[in-house]
């Protein structure tokens, strides 16, 4: 066993001797901004697309009542029906 | 006798204000400009840059007195640090002017402050200042690693272990082992020159200015640094060039924390204050119940409802006021919100919520995989910005989206907008999952969340530190007066849904109806306190913070946007919903929602702009620069929001309302977001930009929010609807009785239409 290793020098003199007084911090990553755009795009896509249809969302409202009414009037006429009959369907 | 709330408000005014103002500012007012007591043994260095020859002794000295691995991650073969790090606690930095006139070193370390930055805002005080030698230390076995310190400090100097599972917060001791066995630091014991020398401050001040006496003009003002500055530090500078360019900001002869916290240590002075306007809420909210649950009857009354909640077996007469009250809201259907009616007809599990749970399993894992490897490894968080989206987004943006329990619970109980309580539960289910999601992460990115333990102990609560503030108070709140508000749609659930658990149900009631007044006005009280606190957090921060953000009315405007944009979640997540299940909207009240919004955010805008001008910063917003960019974007997304949701109400259009919400929200989370991450200015030098890790477990955390509204709302009476819904909501029931039958899921025989006992109890 050797009493020493030889150290690959590949570069002889220190880096930069002295550091700056402010020194560069973290960095900027191209795959976690794809990342963000794309969740920004989609949220703000739904946004928009969400928005687009709250054009019509009280004539829905509106159109919904009268649907609800229609299925309460059915409710109404199938509860009339006789109990036995009802057992039976069930 | 009854009290009104004018009568209520007068008596706190004449009473109660003075007594606490007395208690809380008067004690202030007495040690108003006072200095800073400096420890009987007050030990310290002494650094004179006019001699250093920049031989970096001190720097190998440092690490080998600290036993610590040189730190040769620049390079393989030397030791040369960049900076102050996990490795290193002392460092000598050079400054070279481009122009070519005189150069200096500088030796970094802890400057040991007299009234430490990183001391006042270390929540359970693993950063303390040692009473006799005023030596800043750090106990590993508080600290939670919430890295506050690298956020406070002015001097930039507290370093975190950005790598391992058990990270250490790393800065200058002064070698305190090697003081108690009556050695000198070892930076101080190897200088060749005499640039660092150690002993007692005072002895240090006096030698200080021997040496600017001895030598006239050769040092920059004939000053030392830290004497005064910051309110004095027991690491003493001498330099010959200005000590701004050595990275030693001027601050000024007041400490940061004594400058900043002066409001936030008065109001929260023995809880005076507090405990004068929880008194106050709990008064209100009392007389507000008793008026609201009497409305409330008369209404289920005329409606028809409350024989129909009251009779749920179904008697023959219920089923005639039943049917009743259908034939009367099928022949005049309104919008009108009067129940909480579960979203039926849905499926809970569909490929949606599957795209959720995946994301939610993503983020588990990697946060797994973070607890293991560290917090570098996995986001871009650094010494500059030791603080990354989790908390700055996750906690900061989020909780005051989610803070709809407390603004709307304010305005709906409190200045009795009545029409407002039909949002209440979306409000308070927002806002739980906001916190609950929002504190889930903030353990994950806690460095150290083992020593949470501490918050169960007051005794090492620090008191004046507005993230101990922050963080007790949130955990409270949404463990207890949230959690407890949420309460009733789980127990109407279990009362409509099994009849077999209906007394205990009851009885669970009417324990909880006692202490509502309480709980609902602690609810209030607590949110308060840590969405300002939110604020507060980042006045530590000082002139790190950009002037068109830093400012002492940093909580106000925290909680202020708090509410506007809390107000935005709630009724635009309600109108998403309506939309998306096809729900009628009570524009009623909508509008009252959207009018309270846009007055809010008009309050709000002049407040900062006001603020902004009397601090002389508006000469900043026109600067060509990123903050200048942001302050724009930020304040026009809130005012055009704030004016849509004006144009909203006039004309009852929903469309504008909702992009008003969006809009104003986007430009409140900006203003939320920007003091710790977009307006933060630690060093030029430095970026911050979330890592894809990092942005996935934000976004799983986000996913398990939203995948615990959706499961919430088609599970409970959450959300708002007319009427004749809850009536539809029976029928579609009875239609699938087969399938449910068959199912065994729901026991659905409780909707008050015409179930027959015999039939419940053939299910």
């Amino acid at each position: 066993m050797g009493t020493f290793e030889t150290v690959p020098i590949h570069l002889a003199t220190p880096p930069d001797t002295y550091p700056p007084i402010f020194s560069t911090e973290g960095q900027f990553k191209v795959g976690a901004a794809a990342l963000v755009g794309a969740i920004a795009g989609a949220v703000g896509g739904a946004s928009w697309v969400a928005s687009q249809r709250f054009q019509s969302s009280m004539e829905a409202g509106t159109t919904r009542i009268a649907a609800d009414r229609a299925h309460a009037e059915k409710a109404k006429a199938s509860s009339e029906k006789p109990a036995g009959r009802e057992k039976e369907e069930n | 006798m009854s009290i009104t709330r004018r009568q209520l408000f007068t008596g706190i005014a004449k009473a109660g204000i003075p007594a606490a103002v007395a208690v809380t500012v008067g004690t202030d007012i007495l040690h108003a400009g006072e200095p800073i007591p400096v420890p009987s043994a007050a030990v310290g260095l002494l650094y004179d840059a006019s001699v250093c020859i920049g031989c970096k002794a001190c720097v190998a000295a440092c690490a080998e007195a600290n036993d610590t691995p040189p730190d040769t991650r620049r390079d393989a073969l030397h030791q040369a640090p960049e900076d102050l790090n996990d490795l290193t606690r002392n460092v000598i930095k050079l400054y070279k002017p481009e122009d070519g006139s005189a150069f200096s070193f500088v030796k970094r370390q802890c400057m040991h402050c007299l009234d430490p930055a990183c001391a006042a805002g270390c929540p359970f005080q693993a950063l303390h200042k040692n009473p006799e030698s005023g030596i800043v230390e750090w106990d590993a076995s508080k600290c939670i690693g919430c890295r506050y310190c690298t956020i406070t400090c002015p001097y930039h100097i507290p370093r975190f272990q950005w790598v391992g599972f058990n990270p250490r917060v790393t800065k200058c001791e002064l070698c305190k082992d090697r003081l108690a066995k009556g050695l000198k630091p070892g930076c101080t014991s190897v200088c060749p020159t005499g640039a660092v020398i150690f002993g007692p401050r005072s002895v240090l001040l006096l030698e200080a200015k021997q040496r600017i006496a001895k030598n006239p003009g050769r040092y920059y003002q004939n000053r030392v640094y830290g004497e005064f500055d910051n309110g004095g530090t027991q690491s003493l500078y001498l330099s010959k060039v200005p000590f701004e360019k050595l990275g030693l900001p001027e601050l000024g002869p007041e400490s940061v924390p004594a400058r900043t916290l002066r409001w936030q240590r008065r109001f929260y002075q023995y809880f005076a204050l507090p405990a004068v306007l929880y008194a106050g809420l709990v008064q209100v909210i009392r007389t507000s119940l008793k008026g609201h649950e009497q409305e409330a009857h008369e209404r289920e009354k005329e409606t028809g409802l409350r024989a129909q909640l009251e009779g749920a077996t179904m008697s023959a007469t219920t089923t005639n006021a039943t049917a009743t009250t259908r034939a009367a809201t099928t022949s005049a259907p309104s919008n009108r919100w009067e129940r909480n009616v579960p979203v039926y007809g849905f499926p809970v599990v569909n490929g949606f919520s599957l795209g959720l749970l995946a994301l939610i399993l993503v983020a588990f894992a990697l946060s797994g995989y973070r607890e293991l490897a560290g917090l570098g490894p996995v986001s871009g968080m650094n010494d500059a910005y030791g603080w990354g989206i989790w908390k700055t987004f996750n906690l900061m943006v989020l909780t005051a989206l989610g803070s709809g329990a407390f603004a709307v619970g304010i305005a709906a109980w409190v200045f009795r907008r009545k029409r407002l309580h039909a949002l209440m539960r979306m409000a308070l289910l927002t806002s739980f999952l906001a916190y609950a999601c929002g504190l889930l992460l903030l353990g994950i990115d806690a460095g150290r969340p083992w020593n949470f333990y501490w918050i169960v102990f007051p005794w090492r609560w620090n008191m004046h530190s507005p993230l101990a503030e922050v963080a007790i108070c949130m955990s409270i709140y949404a463990m207890i007066p949230l959690a407890v508000e949420n309460i009733p749609p789980v127990l109407e659930r279990l009362w409509y849904f099994d009849s077999r658990l209906r007394p205990g149900v009851e009885r669970i009631e009417k324990g909880l109806h006692y202490f509502f007044p309480w709980i609902i006005a602690a609810a209030y009280l607590l949110p308060g306190m840590h969405q300002s606190s939110l604020g507060a957090l980042m006045l530590l921060a000082g002139e790190r913070v950009h002037p068109l953000w830093q400012t002492p009315w940093l909580p106000v405007l925290y909680l202020g946007a708090a509410t506007f944009m809390s107000f935005g979640c709630v009724a635009g997540t309600t109108m998403l919903c309506c939309l998306m299940w096809k729900r009628a909207m009570d524009m009623e009240v909508l509008d009252e929602a959207a009018r309270i919004t846009s007055w809010l955010i008009f309050g709000w805008m002049g407040l900062r702009l006001l603020d902004i001008l009397f601090r002389g910063a508006i000469g900043t917003a026109f600067h060509f620069d990123r903050f200048a960019g942001v302050f724009w974007l930020e304040m026009i997304l809130i005012s055009v929001g704030a004016l849509l949701l004006r144009r909203s109400v006039r004309d009852h259009a929903p469309q504008p309302m909702f992009v008003g919400y969006i809009l104003s929200s986007l430009g409140g989370m900006i203003y939320r977001f920007s003091p710790t991450t977009l307006a933060f200015r630690p060093n030029p030098q430095a970026l911050y930009f979330p890592a894809t890790i990092e942005v996935l477990v934000s976004l799983g955390f986000i996913s398990l929010g939203i995948l615990g509204f959706l499961v919430a709302v088609k599970r409970f009476a959450i959300l708002p609807a007319p009427l004749s819904e809850w009536h539809d909501m029976a029928s579609y029931f009875r239609f699938r009785r087969p399938y449910i039958r068959w199912t065994g899921y729901f026991k659905y025989g409780h909707f008050g239409e015409d179930e027959t006992p015999e039939a419940s109890g053939s299910d």
